[in-house]
């Protein structure tokens, strides 16, 4: 799994390319979002649309992000979730806790 | 050409996680023919990658001399994978029940829950020196019969 950092605005998005399988993965993710609230980031848009699938330690990873982010006084989201990783996401109910999005510029307009 | 027959494929993979793209790939190309919905041959293929990560991290704890093996079988009707590890075995029974408000924020403990979701049948079962071996079992919707508005199929 690789990470890239964009930014829109005050929104840092984060483009993750490969599966969320487990670890080093889960590091690299947590460090990344630790990283941004260290320094200042509140707003992070995970966009998942070159992610293929996810397990359920990736969904591990996506949980840890958020409430690391959430500890941390911001806000954590997804963007072009796939269908296959949106039944993994509707079977687990984390639906109820991850706000997401189809589109970009409809994401990063919701954090204002 | 569509396959009617019923065909095996076994594959064995290291305890490693990059693998688990491999078995994506033959549980996807092994239903390909079949003219399932394309989420009853996602939800199939979750569920094997889940029960192959469950074998690498828990059953093999990620030793690199044990291996996973996967056997998949099956024809447009219905398709069967069983996945083994090399491990000690476990109890799956804590695992088998509904998540609970207090599971959602949880970072693990939803493996078995999304393969009981996704899958017709699960069965768990040690088998003396060789391991844990997981059972799936899945019946396919055709996206066809769908549209035809005959249903599923048996």
């Amino acid at each position: 799994m690789k990470i890239r950092k964009r930014e829109i605005g005050d929104v840092v998005v984060l483009d993750v390319n490969g599966n969320i399988l487990g670890q080093p993965d889960g590091e690299l993710f947590q460090e990344t979002i630790r990283s941004l609230i260290a320094t200042g980031t509140r707003k992070v848009l995970v966009n998942l649309g070159n992610v293929g699938w996810i397990n359920s330690t990736g969904l591990g990873t996506l949980i840890a992000g958020f409430t690391e982010m959430q500890k941390g006084g911001g806000t954590l989201k997804l963007v072009a979730v796939s269908p296959r990783i949106q039944s993994v996401l509707a079977v687990t109910r984390l639906t109820t806790i991850f706000e997401a999005f189809q589109e970009e510029e409809e994401a990063v307009r919701s954090f204002t | 050409m569509s396959r009617d027959s019923n065909e095996a494929v076994q594959l064995r993979i290291p305890s490693q996680l990059r693998f688990l793209g491999v078995v994506d790939a033959v549980v996807q190309s092994f239903a390909a023919d079949f003219a399932w919905e394309p989420d009853d041959v996602n939800n199939l293929s979750t569920a094997a990658i889940e029960a192959a990560s469950n074998a690498m991290e828990h059953g093999n704890r990620f030793a690199h001399e044990k291996s996973v093996s996967l056997h998949i079988r099956g024809d447009k009707h219905a398709v069967e994978i069983e996945i083994e590890d090399q491990g000690k075995g476990f109890d799956p029974r804590p695992y088998e029940r509904d998540l609970t408000p207090e599971d959602l924020l949880k970072m693990r403990g939803r493996g078995i829950f999304i393969m009981r979701s996704f899958m017709d049948e699960v069965s768990f079962a040690y088998v003396p020196e060789h391991g844990m071996r997981v059972r799936l079992r899945k019946r396919g919707s055709h996206a066809m019969e769908k549209s035809g508005g005959h249903g599923a199929s048996p």
